[in-house]
């Protein structure tokens, strides 16, 4: 006889990380492997509310790419010294909320996600009209866990 | 010049686009944002449409088209309107081939609006396309650019 773990692969991918499950993330995207690729956006959002550069980039593979405003990082290492320093400097007590709009898979280990959403600075309590962003986000899978290869955000207004 | 020659300066010019991606595998994905390039300075909307895979996605300013078919139509009242004349000029940043028929092209660029030669400052945007080979052929899954402020 076989079993099933009860635990599915998303919780366990989270609870890796310390990090509580946000079952209204979802959405409409709830198969098993959607909520696992999933999984990064949530990381994502929580290196933002931790402030923590490090925590932040290791979501990355190695070669990943990240266009924060007029600077495209290219590698893990670039993306971890940038965001440390945002953190510790113009991000400092900023979050970001976002909320996924689609899903798409490319190949069995590529993801395509569009996400809707954008930065809350400290103070505030949403995201501004002129910090709404659309973003495109390519998750692949790297052994057992989804890592972000690219990840670009476009504003729109309101 | 002769035609032979333009032909040759054309083809010359047009491989100048491929950057520091001239072969191979690269070169594969860049082919698409280069399809979208040339279909652009014809304004033909259904060449370009016809590049994206049949539920592709283009984002436009806060539009955000799906399928090809949006996209198609956008496209065609766009180069009847604000964009007749335009052309789409870009140089590659960066490419990467994520599986055999997956691959992300990331290019700096923008829309050259009818008789001017060069940019704006404002007009430059970063662009990244994501694209899959289906059936032999690469397409476009996703077109979206983002403004550099500089």
């Amino acid at each position: 006889m076989t079993t099933t773990s009860p635990v599915s692969e998303a919780s366990r991918l989270l609870a890796e990380k310390g990090v509580q499950e946000d079952f209204g993330f979802y959405r409409e995207f709830t198969s098993e492997k959607e909520k696992a690729v999933l999984t990064i956006p949530q990381l994502i959002k929580e290196g933002w509310a931790r402030n923590d550069g490090d925590f932040f980039a290791d979501n990355f593979v190695e070669n990943g790419s990240l266009l924060m405003q007029d600077e495209q990082l290219t590698s893990r290492e670039q993306i971890r010294e940038f965001m440390t320093a945002g953190f510790a400097g113009i991000y400092k007590g900023a979050r970001v909320d976002g909320w996924p709009l689609e899903i798409r898979f490319l190949a069995d280990d590529v993801a395509f996600v569009v996400t809707q959403g954008g930065i809350i600075l400290p103070g505030e309590t949403e995201i501004a009209p002129q910090r709404e962003i659309r973003a495109v986000w390519i998750i692949v899978k790297r052994g057992d866990a989804w890592k972000l290869m690219s990840h670009q955000s476009s504003p729109v207004k309101g | 010049m002769s035609n032979a020659s333009k032909l040759v300066a054309g083809a010359k010019q047009w491989a100048s686009y491929y950057g520091d991606f001239p072969n191979g595998e690269e070169g594969a994905v860049l082919t698409v944002p280069l399809r979208v390039r040339g279909e652009w300075e014809r304004n033909d909307a259904d060449a370009i449409a016809d590049v994206f895979t049949e539920n592709g996605s283009m984002l436009v300013g806060d539009t955000q088209l799906k399928g090809r078919e949006e996209i198609r139509s956008y496209l065609k009242e766009a180069f009847a309107g604000g964009w007749k004349g335009s052309k789409w000029i870009e140089e590659p940043t960066e490419i990467k081939k994520l599986t055999d028929d997956v691959g992300i092209a990331i290019t700096t660029g923008g829309l050259l609006p009818a008789g001017q030669d060069e940019l704006g400052p404002g007009d430059k945007v970063r662009a990244v396309y994501i694209v899959h080979r289906q059936d032999g052929e690469w397409r476009l899954v996703s077109h979206q650019t983002s403004p550099i402020k500089n």
